[in-house]
C-alpha cells in the first residue's frame, strides 16, 4: 500500500508542473473546438433560415426556430471559452504585473458575466421575434465586449514589450558601468567611440518609449461607438507595437558591437 | 568742250570678249585596279604563310614566389574581456536578442473569433 502511495505521489509530482504549464493550451485546445462547433450549427441555421423565409410553414418556422436557440447557446459559448482562454493567458504572464492582471481579468470577468445572463434568456425564447430579442442584446453590447477582448490583448503583448525594456535598460546599465569601472585601460579615441555607441543604445530606447507613450494613449481610447473604430485603433497600436519591437531590436544589435568593441583597449 | 568729250568716248575701242583657247588635255592611261587586288592578295598570302611557318615566342612560365602577406595587426585585449562579468553581460545580451527576435507582436491565436450577429429575419 505504501508503495502504491509512493507510485501515486511521483506521478503526480511530475505531471502536476504540466498541467499548470498547459492550462492556456487545453483552454485555447478547447475554444477550437467551439469554434468547430459553432461553424457546424451556424450552417444549419442558415440553412433552416432560408428554408422558413422560402416557404413559410409552421414545420419550417419550428425548425428555424430550434435551429435559432442552438446557434444562440453555442455563439454564447463560443465567447464563453474564448474569454476563457484569455484568463488563462493572463494567468501564464509573467511579464504583467498584479494590478494590470486585476484590471483585465474583471474586464473578462464583466464579460463571462454578461454571457452567463445572455445564455439563461434562452430557456424563455418561445418564438423567433423572441430569439431577435435576445440576439440583439447581444449585438448592443458587443463592441463594449470587442473592446474589452482588444484591451486585454494590447496589455498582454505591452507587458511582454515593457518586460524586454526593462532587461535592455538593464543590460545597458550594466554596460554603462563597466566602461566607467575600466575607463583607464582605453584611449581617450576608444572611449570617444564607446561614448557614441552608448549615446546610440539611449537614442533607441528614448524613440521606443515614445511609442510605448502613443500604445498607451490609443489604448485607452479603444472604447470607441463603433467596431469599425475600435477594429482601425487596433491596427494602429499593432503597428506602434511593431515598431518599438524594432527600436529594441536595433538597440540590442548596437549593444552587441558595443560589448565586441570594449574588448580592445584602442 | 562737251561735244569733244563725247567724241573721245565714242572713239574709244569697245573691250571684245576673247574666247579662251580650249586646251585637251592628254589621257592618261588609268591604273588597273586589278592589279592591286592581286598584290593584296600576294602580300595576304605571303604574310599568312609567315606567320604559320614562325615559330612561337617561348611564353616565360611564371615562377611561384613567396609573396609578402599581410598579418592581422594584433590588437590588446583588455582585462575586462576576460572577466567573468563581462562575459556574463555577453550571454545576457545574447539571450535578450534572441528573446526579442522571437516575440511576435501580431499573435494570431489571440485574434478574437467573427460571430454572425443579426438573425437576418425579417421584422414581422
Amino acid at each position: 500500500m505504501p508503495t502504491v502511495t509512493k507510485y501515486i505521489l511521483i506521478i503526480v509530482v511530475f505531471f502536476l508542473p504540466a498541467a499548470v504549464w498547459a492550462s492556456s493550451t487545453s483552454a485555447y485546445q478547447e475554444y477550437l473546438q467551439e469554434f468547430d462547433k459553432y461553424r457546424t450549427v451556424l450552417n444549419d441555421f442558415k440553412v433552416a433560415r432560408s428554408e422558413y423565409l422560402k416557404f413559410k410553414t409552421l414545420t419550417s418556422q419550428q425548425t428555424a426556430l430550434e435551429k435559432t436557440k442552438q446557434m444562440l447557446a453555442d455563439r454564447s459559448q463560443l465567447l464563453r471559452s474564448y474569454l476563457q482562454f484569455l484568463n488563462e493567458k493572463l494567468n501564464e504572464s509573467k511579464s504583467m504585473d498584479a494590478t494590470n492582471k486585476a484590471l483585465y481579468q474583471t474586464l473578462i470577468k464583466n464579460e463571462v458575466t454578461f454571457l452567463n445572463n445572455h445564455t439563461a434568456l434562452m430557456g424563455s425564447i418561445g418564438s423567433i421575434q423572441d430569439a431577435d430579442g435576445v440576439s440583439k442584446q447581444l449585438s448592443s453590447h458587443y463592441t463594449l465586449l470587442e473592446s474589452s477582448i482588444y484591451q486585454t490583448i494590447v496589455g498582454l503583448k505591452f507587458a511582454e514589450l515593457t518586460a524586454l525594456d526593462t532587461l535592455y535598460y538593464d543590460l545597458f546599465t550594466k554596460s554603462n558601468a563597466l566602461i566607467e569601472k575600466n575607463r583607464s585601460s582605453y584611449t581617450a579615441e576608444k572611449l570617444s567611440i564607446l561614448d557614441r555607441w552608448l549615446l546610440q543604445i539611449q537614442n533607441k530606447r528614448d524613440l521606443f518609449k515614445q511609442k510605448t507613450d502613443e500604445i498607451t494613449k490609443e489604448n485607452s481610447t479603444l472604447k470607441s461607438a463603433s467596431l469599425s473604430e475600435i477594429t482601425a485603433s487596433y491596427q494602429r497600436i499593432l503597428k506602434s507595437m511593431s515598431e518599438a519591437r524594432q527600436y529594441l531590436s536595433e538597440g540590442i544589435s548596437f549593444l552587441q558591437e558595443l560589448t565586441a568593441s570594449m574588448q580592445y583597449g584602442e | 568742250m562737251e561735244n569733244n568729250m563725247d567724241q573721245t568716248i565714242a572713239e574709244m575701242p569697245h573691250e571684245v570678249p576673247v574666247q579662251q583657247p580650249i586646251v585637251q588635255k592628254p589621257q592618261k592611261k588609268g591604273f588597273d585596279l586589278r592589279y592591286l587586288f592581286l598584290v593584296l592578295i600576294i602580300i595576304g598570302i605571303s604574310g599568312g604563310l609567315f606567320a604559320a611557318t614562325r615559330k612561337p615566342a617561348p611564353i616565360p612560365i611564371p615562377t611561384p614566389t613567396d609573396t609578402p602577406t599581410p598579418s592581422p595587426k594584433s590588437k590588446s585585449l583588455v582585462p575586462l574581456a576576460t572577466q567573468s562579468a563581462y562575459l556574463s553581460l555577453t550571454q545576457s545580451i545574447a539571450s535578450l536578442s534572441s528573446q526579442i527576435q522571437q516575440m511576435q507582436v501580431s499573435d494570431t491565436t489571440l485574434s478574437p473569433p467573427t460571430i454572425e450577429l443579426p438573425l437576418g429575419f425579417p421584422n414581422e
